[in-house]
């Protein structure tokens, strides 16, 4: 192990990438891929007014796939040298001990993808710039409100370079950059403590923060917790449900996103396999999944199998067609892959995942949505979700929510969850505003996290189960 | 032991040596050796395997009484210095805080082997993913409604893991953690269910492939053609699983940051009674087969047992050498890092709610008309705050009438405070089982007088 650290990515070459895949599928392995990453971060968290902590580090390594039939193998190493590396192709390798060795294409063309537009990268402010945005952040938070007790904000920058040869002969290089700022304020009075919570983040440089201020997240996160401190406990019940637009594509993620994604498909027991033809939501809804959206959280120029980035709509006007795609399972089920094969560094395998995915604009006024409204719910934000893709059953979080009354949605009332089943709830949207906007969010499957965008416009549901505290949903 | 073979380039000592040279008041190096399998059966194969090894090194310094911290995967001498410097330059932004302080030696330290298990190690592959296998025949097996399974994960980790200081701390240890999950979909008319079975251990040995296959079968099977109950405020019984995780939630708001920070629901409530009598809350960092067990903590304290609430009364939060310092009392050895990529913090290690002495069966029996819940979903997604204590989520159980186990329920929620919960548990089981689900915690069956269900308007 003398000759560990020497070697970083940009070292490794198509003659040492062509020597490690051949070595991993000299068992009779049909296919195989070295992905090479090499990543820097840096986070500083910020709390009572003062840095409580910064943290610096550097990760690298090499995860190396091998598919044989159905199966795949996938073997991780943190050492870049030749040598580890060709231990961890033989390791994965063995897993494929049985059938016929695949070809291996020379590796020829490398494809250096454009990095995405990055106009200030986090590596050119020096740490007390960074500092500064979070002491902004947290002014404007205690600044709002004489409740405000606490602000805790964390800024969060990483570079990752990244290299993927196959044996197709695929060599991708890519670059990306993430920014994110968090703000999680507390308001309290006589007892009663709530929270709000504010995240902004783009696949971008510092530039983030010329298009939205520090400020106007600690302000957002501070009005939201001063909200649910003075609002009524959520009703029980079904209810008629505006959803806000951004964060409100929760919805689609949580109860149609994820069984949509091609694992379940292939196996059968997503709630929407087999069904591309059929009607499954309501012909107000148009979804899509694009990560091609310049600067959105969730984009790349490839996926993490090396394939172009392109966007794919799911559902057109309330029509099933089509589904999110890895290589591996698109070849089970003998389709493309639409280029959604994500991981959430080189010590995972690639499994299919969402981008930025959301409802596309309608063109009613959200304006009149709650105002034609006569009695039910506002959900203004949402903190997240979860779903059993097999049944379709989601719950998710309401971080700000209102009771309308008359078309008014003018009283806070906290503690609200939704809970419904993916696709009985598409087919109930019944109104869809023109105000389409995206929201970045951390997705969590298999143990694995990616950067995602939901999205949507203002949009109704004519009937959800609201779970809150409170008796008699709506009154 | 592949844990044990890879050798620092660099020794520790002169790397700490170097950062006090450097200017470093108190220097810290956290080592992880980590090797990891996945394996996933699925129809009769293994369909996919993966094996990791990594090493990560986090370097602590506290600097003109400033925090300063960085981490690398790569262990080369450059990349070490590389390292240093960088949390060096961390210290920089950082102010100064009387309360930093790295831990002494401890006198008496259990001895390092006690959580290792060779089996995790030593047990081939092709083993592990025979109990795959063979958990996934069991559960198809398990009864006719069973249509498929929709996954069957086998997992382990073993970490070796060293923390070494420039105050003389330098403890060694390993611990091993094999885990099987079986997730059964069945069917019956157009009624569609899944049920999940799983179990976490030490060791692989101790993994009960029989009752993990068919307890997801259970639980896919008696929720068939499951549907909403009329919201009400109704006594909730609480399987051990869901039970965990509010518990779970609960000791995170026990850890000392939160509290001094104002962020903990237990905030200012020491001493008195914030749970029903009934309630013992634990948290234990030398539990056998415990995920988060060690003979030290992150911080090389050593670990031991803390009871948090007896009697329902507060009487003691989790503390590492910080939190501690600023409370002016010794660490308890919760000074917790989820990986070496983070600086350690107050956190809780195996906690769980003691169990009580009545069977599951009594605790039902006591509910005339109410709801088991079998399984909760979205607490990890935001649907329980551990600073307010609220909680909403969503839920799938039976219905009790007269004590008994009558109709299956999904699409409700259960919402409330997790403070009136624990105030109002007024049953306890004797069935203490632990979960990895959200972090380790563990509880048994519990009843809760009142608690609101939302669910179909009639």
């Amino acid at each position: 192990m003398g000759r560990r650290g020497g070697c970083p990515v940009a070292t490794i070459e198509p003659e040492t990438a062509t020597q490690v895949l051949r070595e991993a599928l000299s068992r009779g392995a049909g296919w195989a891929e070295l992905f090479c990453e090499e990543s820097t971060a840096l986070t500083i968290n910020y709390e009572e007014g003062r840095v409580d902590r910064a943290v610096a580090g550097r990760d690298r390594g090499a995860g190396i796939r091998v598919v044989c039939d159905d199966r795949s193998a996938f073997a991780v190493s943190d050492d870049l040298d030749v040598a580890s590396l060709l231990a961890v192709a033989r390791a994965a390798a063995a897993a494929c001990a049985a059938g016929a060795a695949g070809s291996l294409a020379v590796i020829r063309e490398r494809v250096r993808l454009p990095a995405f537009q990055v106009k200030e990268p986090p590596q050119t402010w020096a740490p007390p710039q960074k500092v500064a945005l979070l002491e902004r952040a947290d002014r404007a938070a205690r600044g709002h409100d004489p409740h405000v007790t606490q602000c805790a904000g964390s800024y969060r920058e990483q570079v990752r370079r990244l290299k993927l040869f196959n044996s197709d002969g695929r060599w991708v290089e890519d670059e990306r950059v993430y920014v994110r700022l968090t703000v999680n304020v507390v308001a309290a009075k006589d007892g009663v403590v709530q929270t709000g919570l504010r995240t902004m983040g783009m696949i971008a440089g510092m530039e983030l923060f010329d298009g939205s201020s520090p400020e106007a997240a600690g302000r957002e996160a501070a009005a939201q917790a001063v909200v649910n401190l003075f609002a009524a406990p959520a009703p029980s019940g079904p209810m008629t449900v505006v959803m806000c637009p951004g964060w409100g594509g929760v919805l689609f993620h949580e109860a149609s996103g994820h069984a949509l994604e091609g694992d379940t498909v292939v196996r059968g027991y997503s709630v929407f396999a087999g069904r591309v033809g059929e009607v499954v939501a309501s012909p107000l809804v148009t979804a899509i999944d694009d990560p091609t959206q310049p600067g959105a959280w969730g984009s790349y120029y490839a996926d993490d199998e090396g394939e172009p980035a392109r966007p794919i709509v799911l559902i057109e006007h309330g029509v099933l067609v089509g589904y999110l795609w890895d290589r591996r399972n698109a070849a089970r089920y003998g389709v493309k892959s639409t280029s959604h094969g994500r991981r959430q560094s080189y010590q995972y395998p690639p499994i299919p995942r969402m981008a930025n995915t959301f409802i596309a604009a309608g063109d009613v006024d959200p304006a009149s949505i709650i105002a034609a409204t006569g009695r039910g719910f506002y959900a203004r934000d949402l903190r997240g979700g979860q779903v059993n893709p097999v049944t379709g059953d989601f719950v998710f979080t309401v971080s700000e929510g209102y009771l309308i009354r008359n078309g008014k949605a003018d009283e806070p009332v906290r503690g609200a969850t939704l809970i419904g089943n993916g696709p009985e709830i598409l087919k109930r949207i019944d109104m869809v505003g023109d105000d389409l906007s995206l929201a970045p969010g951390l997705c969590g499957k298999g143990g694995q996290s990616v950067p995602t965008t939901v999205g949507q416009p203002t949009l109704r549901i004519s009937e959800i189960t609201v779970g809150g505290t409170a008796a008699a949903g709506g009154g | 032991m592949v844990v044990a073979e890879v050798r620092l380039p660099l020794d520790g000592q002169e790397l700490l040596n170097e950062a006090i040279r450097r200017g470093a008041g108190e220097a810290e190096m956290y080592l992880e050796l980590a090797r990891e399998t996945e394996i996933e059966a699925y129809k009769g194969r293994v369909e996919s395997a993966v094996v990791a090894r990594s090493t990560g090194i986090a370097l602590r310094v506290i600097r003109g009484g400033r925090l300063g911290f960085a981490y690398t995967t790569d262990t080369g001498p450059a990349a070490l210095r590389d390292a240093l410097a960088a949390a060096l330059a961390t210290a920089e932004v950082t102010p100064a805080d009387p309360h930093l302080a790295l831990p002494d030696p401890a006198a008496a330290v259990v001895p390092g082997d006690q959580f290792y298990s060779a089996d995790v190690e030593d047990t081939p592959v092709e083993e592990k993913a025979r109990l795959a296998l063979e958990a996934e025949r069991l559960a198809l097996a398990g009864d006719p409604r069973v249509s498929q399974v929709a996954e069957t994960i086998y997992s382990d980790s073993c970490r070796s893991i060293t923390v070494r200081n420039s105050r003389g701390v330098n403890v060694s240890f390993r611990v091993c953690n094999a885990n099987l999950v079986v997730e059964v979909v069945a069917c019956e008319g157009e009624s569609r269910n899944t049920g999940t079975g799983f179990g976490t251990a030490g060791s692989v040995r101790a993994l009960d492939v029989a009752a993990i296959a068919s307890e997801a079968v259970a639980e896919a099977t008696r929720l068939l053609g499951a549907r909403p109950v009329p919201s009400a405020k109704v006594p909730v019984v609480l399987a051990p699983r869901v039970m965990a995780q509010f518990i779970n939630i609960a000791g995170r708001a026990l850890s000392a940051l939160p509290v001094q920070r104002g962020r903990s629901m237990f905030a200012g409530r020491q001493n008195q009674q914030v749970a029903s009598p009934l309630v013992e809350i634990v948290d234990d960092g030398l539990l056998p087969g415990g995920a988060r067990s060690g003979p030290v903590d992150s911080e090389g304290v050593p670990s031991r047992r803390t009871v948090a609430v007896a009697g329902g009364r507060l009487q003691a939060f989790l503390y590492d050498m910080y939190t501690g310092r600023h409370d002016g009392v010794p660490s308890t050895g919760n000074g917790y890092r989820s990986s070496f990529r983070t600086v350690p913090e107050a956190a809780p290690t195996n906690v769980y709610l003691a169990a009580g002495s009545e069977t599951p069966a009594r605790i039902i029996g006591g509910v005339a008309n109410g709801l088991y819940v079998v399984d909760v979903t979205g607490i990890t997604t935001g649907g329980a705050n551990s600073i307010s204590g609220d909680f909403s989520v969503g839920a799938t159980g039976m219905w009790i009438e007269g004590g008994e186990l009558t109709r299956p329920v999904r699409e409700v929620t259960i919402a409330g405070n997790i403070l009136e919960l624990l105030r109002d548990i007024d049953g306890v089981a004797d069935d203490l089982r632990f979960t990895n689900i959200m972090g380790f915690s563990g509880a048994p069956t519990v009843r809760v007088s009142s608690l609101a269900v939302s669910g179909s308007g009639q």
